[in-house]
């Protein structure tokens, strides 16, 4: 959280300004393909988030999309510069180049061998490109990763900063597996990956999906979650100041809230302690004049990415089938 | 109007902010909200020397060993280990040492918790230096509306000479005052001169008789506070007695107080209240003087010919203080019912005034009334205020005022639900206490008394956040000071002033960002003015400050904000306790020299030390002013101006102790015209060169700060002034600035300042209509800011957010912004009771100018943060 509730603080003073004047896209609805994390899988322990000195690692992009998506992807991978502002940059040059990738269905996927050398405490910086329906290209020369071929093609640039285990300082990803799902109070699975866009109710793979009645904005689903306390380790953080030291501290889980249609009530819970580990958050259906509800159903996907805030990352995701 | 004010007090708050963090001192109250969890670290209790061989180093070596201490909660070192190797056998020793350490454990909170810390010994055969140090300044606000009383007292300096300019030694001047019985007599001395000491404000009758020389008549007005000084220039008596006195220049010469600044403004009193926009606040004239930026909504920060807020200082009778605007600086903190004259020097001021490269306001409050006891209650639709004063005996007086805003009382009613809980609303206040005492014709004793606080209070804690936080800003500062005025004889006078206070700032986001500072400023000045020669006088001053601070951080990585759009992306947290002391004497000596009556030269030296950098400065400075005819001043200044960083910038730990103060070369040149008594026009050009500078480090690491930056501002300054006189219906202000302010960070490329204004255009009128009406407009056109362009963004994977990508810096500029104030105001007179009702409209054709632009979270759509909405304000005055 954190830093993030002065952001909040400037964005509701901005809003308040602003009036009805303008509605400014916040995120949580999913309405081009899109980047919304990270995990990072090392060779022979998937539970770790960061790696050690020359361990195999790959990085697998968490992308979502209200349609159907191929990816492209280039990316780097070099040692952080010390920084405390803005945007992370280099020390020395990339130590791992991926060339651009063929498009596929398939979310992008980075994989390197850190460095056998690698200081102690540095962390690895990771830069790149992902191109929806389009080519990413690398031109080292002229320094420019950010370009993507093709007009309708859609330009994520990224970074990722990645910390490596070093003193005794270890990361573990938070996972959703064996967490509750409810809308409504009812339980809620994971979704058949083969779900219809439209005609959700009357397709057979729609069937493990709830049909929820189009409701106003009046009343909104109740979408409830469970996090497991044990996901929130306990580390040293670091606190700069007169005296530079490292203090125990819980980490704080971070669930985004996405869906390609419809209003979450907020874009992100956060899990600061163990007994707030029961969570729900409210989601506006979609306005009919806005959003077109087919009479035989609309299927709405939700993704929830939950990240420590340390590197660490998982994803789950539902739907429903929305009737009108 | 709900709305209006929801968005008015909310971007108050969030530029209140930006202000605090960037500028200098301010203030503080309660303790955090419910919300924050604050970490501190843990300090040392007891220490252990690390036992080694003296033998081993050379006279001269200095080693180091850097331990990892790990300290349990019970303040025990239950593990250390070489961080930094010293080589043996110093590793050892300082292992030895360090496991034998006693700490008061870091706390969470109020809960004692593990931690670990970098621990430094020093083995050397002479003590290794350590130091805490700290700077601590302040900034200002402050307050006021309405005409003031009529001035209380003034004084009239005068000459009498012949033609050909000799002395009239024994001349009789006498003074009839025109609404009283009261006369004076006086007989001029060796130098042909005559004073009046203080007498009540108002007009005169005064008849100037010599013999053998033509006796003069004529009437003058003595304004309160006022020195005003005359030559007389009386014909001999011989074969035509028909001529009259002084023909060349008029028959009198009527001088304002000799300036030792190549530019000082000095606003009537009577022009101060009545400007529209202001809703009678003097101190908000100031915004429409040559030089001065606008603020950003909201802020009332003062930019002073391209200066930051912070290189700036105001001054209450000679003791600064910390903030000029309450929140949203629509009201200053200092009642100008009470107010004397503001003086206002935007570059290449005295020596006495130190620590600062911008600009300087002086605030000279008024000493009571002395006549009879007099009360004015003024209610508008922000905030109420009422002033009493009263003669207490033969030469003592007293004024007290007071000053509540009641947005608070309906704030909570107005705001939707689901918004916030507002736990306490906005609200300010001020207060004022004056005491004057003049025991003596030779001495005049003073006490102030005023002060300050803003509040807001608040708790976000609805679904619509991820979690719940709570936001408070407070801000409050106390003063009191006592100032006493001895003249021993013509030729030497001595003013003492003794100030003490209580400053805070409070501003605490969640657990996000928390800043609690308090400041107990202690200042002391001393000045002898010593007329060494008729023409020439010597000023030597004192001005000894002494600021203990304590202070309490806990946020981001601190770093530049000025010039720096990108202060994203920041994780690491920084937690800073500190108590220093600031103590800073200056000395300054200035000497003015007239060596004619047509031209004036200026010399000061001033030196200061500031003890919480351990550095010296020494300000040598120069203005000359060429007075060819009464009507025409040519003058110019050059000089040097130091600044000692501010607290936030040199604190250990927050900062760089080690840092260097800020210089700045100040020049100016330009001329006045005064035409009459009425109007005059004068512009000045100016330069100034800022060395020094203190910037960011590259990406923001430590020690966070440094002195390699350096800036330039150049620019001209027209300025146009109708004073109130009788007779004449029409008063006002024009002023106009072209300037360009840019700075360079480290070895950057030269950018704008953040807040360079190229055009500064603003027309200020007032007209006396008559039978109680008066009505006024002010008209500003001014460039707008420049900004730094967001060009794409960037994806971050780890904190989940898009960061900007930045075009160059303050590359682009926002749109022209331009507004129309009107203020009309009608005097009913009941008896002995003024009644007077005002409306103060603001931006009356409802000029949304953009002030920034918002963006979307991924940086692909934008919004106008537009800035104050039409604004009328309805007040009733009432006056005995």
């Amino acid at each position: 959280m954190r830093l993030k509730q002065l952001s909040f603080v400037i964005a509701l003073a901005n809003t308040l300004i602003i009036g009805c004047s303008m509605d400014l896209a916040t995120g949580d609805v999913v309405t081009r393909p899109r980047v919304v994390g990270v995990r990072t899988v090392i060779e022979n322990d998937a539970t770790r988030a960061w790696p050690r000195a020359g361990e195999n690692v790959s990085l697998q992009w968490s992308t979502v999309s209200d349609t159907a998506v191929e990816w492209s992807s280039s990316m780097i991978a070099c040692v952080a510069a010390a920084s405390n502002f803005g945007i992370p940059s280099c020390e020395g040059g990339p130590f791992a180049i991926q060339p651009p990738t063929p498009l596929s269905p398939m979310s992008p996927q980075f994989d390197f061998t850190t460095p056998a050398d690698l200081r102690e405490g540095a962390d690895i910086l990771v830069l790149g490109i992902l191109c929806g329906n389009g080519m990413a290209t690398l031109n080292m020369d002229d320094n420019n990763l950010y370009v993507c071929e093709g007009e309708q093609s859609q330009r994520e640039v990224v970074l990722f900063r990645l910390s490596t285990e070093a003193d005794g300082r270890t990361n573990r990803h938070p996972s959703w597996e064996g967490q509750a799902f409810t809308l409504d109070g009812q339980p809620w699975a994971a979704p058949p990956e083969d779900l219809p866009n439209t005609g959700c109710a009357d397709t057979p793979s729609s069937e493990n999906i709830p049909h929820v009645q189009l409701q106003d904005e009046e009343t909104p689903s109740v979408f409830g979650f469970t996090t497991n306390p044990a996901d929130q380790e306990t580390f040293e953080e670091l606190i700069l100041g007169e005296t530079v030291m490292y203090v125990p501290t819980e980490e704080e889980l971070t669930i985004s809230h996405l869906g390609d249609a419809g209003r979450f009530r907020r874009s992100s819970t956060v899990v600061f302690d163990a007994d707030s580990a029961n969570n729900s958050v409210e989601w506006n259906h979609p306005d009919p004049e806005e959003t077109t509800i087919p009479s035989d159903g609309l299927t709405v996907r939700f993704w929830w990415p939950i990240r420590d805030e340390r590197g660490g990352f998982d994803r789950t995701e539902r739907a429903l089938c929305l009737i009108p | 109007m709900a709305r209006n004010l929801i968005f008015w007090v909310t971007t108050s708050l969030i530029w209140g902010i930006a202000v605090f963090v960037s500028a200098q001192e301010a203030d503080s109250t309660e303790e955090s909200s419910e919300a924050a969890v604050t970490t501190t670290p843990p300090t040392l209790q007891t220490f252990v020397d690390a036992e080694y061989d003296p033998e081993l180093l050379e006279p001269g070596d200095q080693i180091e060993v850097i331990l990892t201490l790990t300290i349990d909660a019970e303040g025990q070192v239950s593990n250390a280990e070489v961080f930094q190797s010293g080589g043996e056998p110093f590793d050892t020793a300082a292992v030895t040492a360090g496991q034998q350490l006693i700490f008061s454990p870091a706390r969470r909170g109020e809960e004692t918790i593990a931690a670990r810390i970098r621990f430094r010994y020093t083995f050397a055969n002479e003590p290794a230096p350590t130091e805490n140090t700290s700077t601590a300044a302040e900034t200002g606000e402050n307050e006021s509306p309405a005409t003031p009383p009529e001035p209380t007292t003034g004084r009239i300096v005068g000459r009498v000479l012949s033609q050909d300019d000799t002395p009239l030694v024994g001349a009789q001047v006498f003074l009839d005052a025109v609404s009283s019985d009261a006369n004076i007599e006086l007989t001029t001395n060796e130098e042909g001169q005559f004073e009046t000491g203080e007498i009540d404000a108002g007009r005169y009758l005064l008849t100037v008789i010599q013999t053998g020389y033509v006796s003069l008549d004529t009437e003058e007005e003595v304004s309160g506070g006022e020195e005003l000084a005359l030559t007389y220039r009386l014909e001999a008596q011989e074969d035509d007695a028909s001529l009259s006195a002084g023909a060349e220049f008029g028959a009198v010469t009527t001088v304002e107080r000799l300036a030792r600044e190549a530019t000082r403004r000095t606003i009537p009193r009577e022009l101060l209240t009545n400007i529209a926009g202001t809703r009678g606040d003097a101190l908000r004239v100031v915004e429409l003087l040559p030089g001065v930026a606008r603020p950003a909504f909201g802020s009332g920060a003062l930019y002073i010919r391209g200066s930051a807020p912070g290189d700036s200082e105001v001054f209450v009778d000679g003791t600064s203080v910390p903030l000029l605007y309450h929140f949203g600086g629509l009201t200053s903190f200092y009642n100008s019912r009470l107010l004397e004259r503001l003086d206002f020097y935007p570059g290449n001021f005295s020596v006495r005034f130190g620590r600062k490269i911008g600009g300087i306001l002086e605030v000279e409050p008024r000493d009571p009334a002395t006549d009879q006891p007099h009360g004015v209650v003024d209610v508008n639709l922000l905030d109420a205020y009422l002033v009493v004063e009263t003669p207490l005996w033969e030469g003592a007086s007293l004024a007290i005022a007071a000053r509540r805003s009641y947005v608070d009382f309906f704030f909570a009613e107005v705001i939707p639900d689901d918004v916030f809980d507002v736990v306490a609303a906005p609200v300010y206040y001020d207060y004022q206490l004056i005491f004057t005492w003049r025991p003596t014709d030779q001495d005049r004793i003073r006490v102030l008394g005023y002060g300050s606080g803003d509040e807001f209070r608040t708790i976000f804690n609805n679904d619509d956040i991820p979690q719940p936080f709570g936001l408070e800003i407070s801000t409050q500062f106390h003063r009191l000071q006592a100032s006493w005025e001895h003249t021993f004889s013509e030729d030497l006078k001595q003013t003492l002033m003794i100030s003490g206070g209580w400053t805070g700032l409070l501003i605490q986001v969640g657990e996000t960002f928390g800043f609690d500072a308090e400041f107990v400023p202690l200042q002391m000045r001393n000045e002898w003015e010593i007329a060494l020669h008729e023409r020439v006088d010597l000023t030597l001053g004192l001005d000894w400050q002494y600021i203990p601070t304590t202070l309490s951080f806990r946020g981001g990585t601190p770093g530049q904000t000025e010039g720096q759009p990108d202060t994203t992306g920041q994780e690491t947290r920084t937690a800073v306790d500190f108590e220093g002391r600031a103590y800073r004497p200056g000395v300054y000596l200035e000497s003015n020299m007239r060596p004619t009556d047509w031209l004036q030269v200026v010399l000061g030296m001033r030196l200061d030390y500031y003890r919480d950098i351990q550095d010296w400065t020494f300000d040598p400075r120069f203005s000359i002013r060429f007075m060819p005819t009464t009507q025409w001043t040519i003058r110019g200044g050059f000089g040097v101006f130091s600044q000692p960083p501010e607290f936030r910038e040199s604190a250990p730990g927050l900062g760089n102790p080690d840092l260097e103060p800020v210089t700045a070369l100040h020049s100016t040149a330009g001329f006045q015209y005064r035409h009459d008594e009425t109007w005059r026009f004068s512009i000045d050009g100016y330069y100034k060169h800022i060395y020094n500078r203190i910037v960011g480090t590259q990406g923001g690491v430590a020690p966070f700060f440094v002195n390699d930056g350096v800036g330039r501002i150049y620019g001209m300054e027209v300025a146009g002034r109708i004073d109130p006189t009788p007779g004449f219906p029409v008063s006002g202000l024009l002023s106009y600035t072209l300037s360009r302010s840019e700075r360079q960070d480290r070895d950057d490329q030269w950018r704008l300042f953040d807040f360079d204004q190229t055009h500064i255009f603003s027309l200020s009128l007032v007209w006396q209509i008559g039978d109680g009406w008066q009505a006024g407009g002010t008209f500003r056109l001014i460039s707008g800011n420049p900004y730094t362009p967001v060009t794409s963004a960037i994806y971050d994977a780890r904190a989940n957010v898009y960061q900007p990508i930045y075009g160059t810096v303050n590359s682009e500029r926002n749109p022209l912004y331009h507004r129309l104030d009107l203020r009309i105001e009608k005097v009913f007179e009941i008896d002995i009771v003024r009644l007077a009702v005002y409306v103060d409209v603001q931006n009356v054709y409802n000029m949304r100018t953009r002030e920034a632009l918002t963006y979307s979270f991924d940086y692909t759509d934008t919004a106008e943060v537009q800035g104050l909405p039409i604004f009328p304000s309805l007040g009733i005055r009432g006056e005995l």
